[in-house]
């Protein structure tokens, strides 16, 4: 799993499964990793081919962690595969992650908010 | 009058959906394509049928007996593979050559629903579906028992309870002893098979729930065939075994037709699941005998 900030946006990829074996690391890997002033979370779904409730459940902590922390902070889902989509919608969940559709992929959202950044800093 | 009904073999389009069972025993609206068929050949005034099968032709035999629920005499056959109705016609028509059903009635591939050739339920998953949706309201047919319309384009089965806070939506199918939880929504295009059990605060829509399927507490099924613990969406192709018990899993194991058995039979087969015990049984009678 890869976490890099760029920004204001926390970008985390290659999350291969998430689910009760890998919940709790995964949790207290991103908090650890999580600075000041952090507006938005993006994790990148692609990779991940096992979700179980748990895996959700760690996902809708951390936002509420990061909320505590920095205030208003969202969190987007990227690409997540079929299966996935499938039990956020089982879940009911889909609501909480606001733009959970097929986008862009984390490398590329980054890329997009960096060329932002410098768009307009020159 | 003579029929020949073929039971289908392998159907990669539609595989995940594919169960211990036969295609051909597989539980729609709480009876298989062959009773369908059996049904529909009976009113067409055969009275001979002979049911060609590739795979568990035991299974199929206890399934529909010798026929005599239908009024029927039915031979089932066992074939390496499927074969065509022309293949059929040529092997079966010769060596029985007195009355048939005219052509093409008298060589069925049970592929889709009697009197629905057009709506074919194998050729993938969204065409299972509408096949499914498109039979609904002929399901509860005349010779259906116990099946009532509750209002119009909603049919419950025997025995099920529905919570007076749950809603049906038309068209939808609830069959024999189902329970729908408080504030579920069922419908609209949905069919919830025989003894699923739905809890409370459910939302089926445009889906089918299996036989004995647990749909947990606030779950949502759309677009979906929820059967066991898979969880298959007919419009992506999309199959995920859901990890979590408590959302979506199988309440039991499916039915299997009982083989009839005379009562020998079943003695020794109940000697032999419990062999250990008996013989430890006689070890321990010997023993203390001897001390």
């Amino acid at each position: 799993m890869k976490i890099q900030q760029q920004g204001e946006t926390l970008c985390i990829t290659g999350i291969k499964e998430l689910g009760l074996a890998n919940c709790n690391s995964f949790g207290e890997e991103v908090r650890r990793a999580l600075p000041e002033g952090i507006k938005d979370i993006v994790i990148d779904l692609s990779e991940t081919s096992y979700m179980d409730c748990s895996g959700l459940g760690a996902l809708v902590a951390l936002g509420k962690t990061a909320r505590l922390q920095n205030g208003e902070v969202s969190v987007r889902l990227l690409n997540p595969a079929p299966a996935v989509r499938q039990i956020i919608n089982l879940t009911k969940m889909s609501w909480l992650f606001p733009g959970l559709t097929v986008a862009e992929s984390a490398a590329t959202h980054s890329a997009r908010l960096l060329a932002g950044y410098l768009a307009r800093s020159i | 009058m003579k029929a020949i009904l073929i039971c289908p073999g392998e159907r990669p389009a539609v595989a995940a959906l594919k169960q211990t069972l036969p295609w051909a025993l597989l539980p729609l609206f709480g009876k298989n394509l062959l009773e369908y068929w059996l049904d529909h050949l009976a009113q067409s005034g055969a009275t001979q049928i002979i049911v060609l099968t590739s795979e568990q032709p035991e299974l199929v035999q206890a399934a529909i007996g010798n026929g005599a629920r239908w009024g029927l005499s039915v031979e089932v056959v066992l074939e390496t593979r499927e074969p065509t109705p022309v293949l059929a016609r040529k092997k079966y028509r010769e060596r029985m050559d007195a009355d048939w059903l005219t052509e093409p009635d008298d060589v069925i591939v049970a592929n889709c629903f009697p009197g629905l050739p057009q709506h074919q339920l194998f050729n993938g998953y969204a065409d299972w579906f509408a096949a499914l949706q498109e039979f609904l309201p002929r399901a509860a047919g005349a010779n259906r028992i116990g099946v009532r319309e509750l209002k119009p384009g909603v049919w419950v089965g025997l025995r099920s309870r529905i919570a007076a806070s749950a809603r049906l939506c038309a068209p939808c199918w609830v069959g024999e002893q189902v329970r729908i939880g408080p504030r579920s929504v069922v419908g609209p295009m949905s069919v919830v098979e025989d003894r699923a059990l739905i809890e409370s605060d459910c939302h089926i829509a445009a889906s089918v729930v299996g036989p004995q399927t647990l749909v947990g507490k606030g779950t949502e099924v759309m677009d979906s065939l929820a059967w066991d613990n898979k969880l298959l969406n007919w419009k992506t192709g999309s199959l995920v075994t859901v990890p979590d018990a408590f959302l979506l899993c199988a309440l039991g194991r499916p039915a299997l037709p009982r083989k009839a058995t005379n009562w020998l039979t079943q003695l020794n087969a109940f000697y032999a699941r419990n062999k250990g015990d008996w013989q430890l049984f006689w070890k321990d009678l010997l023993m203390n005998k001897g001390g």
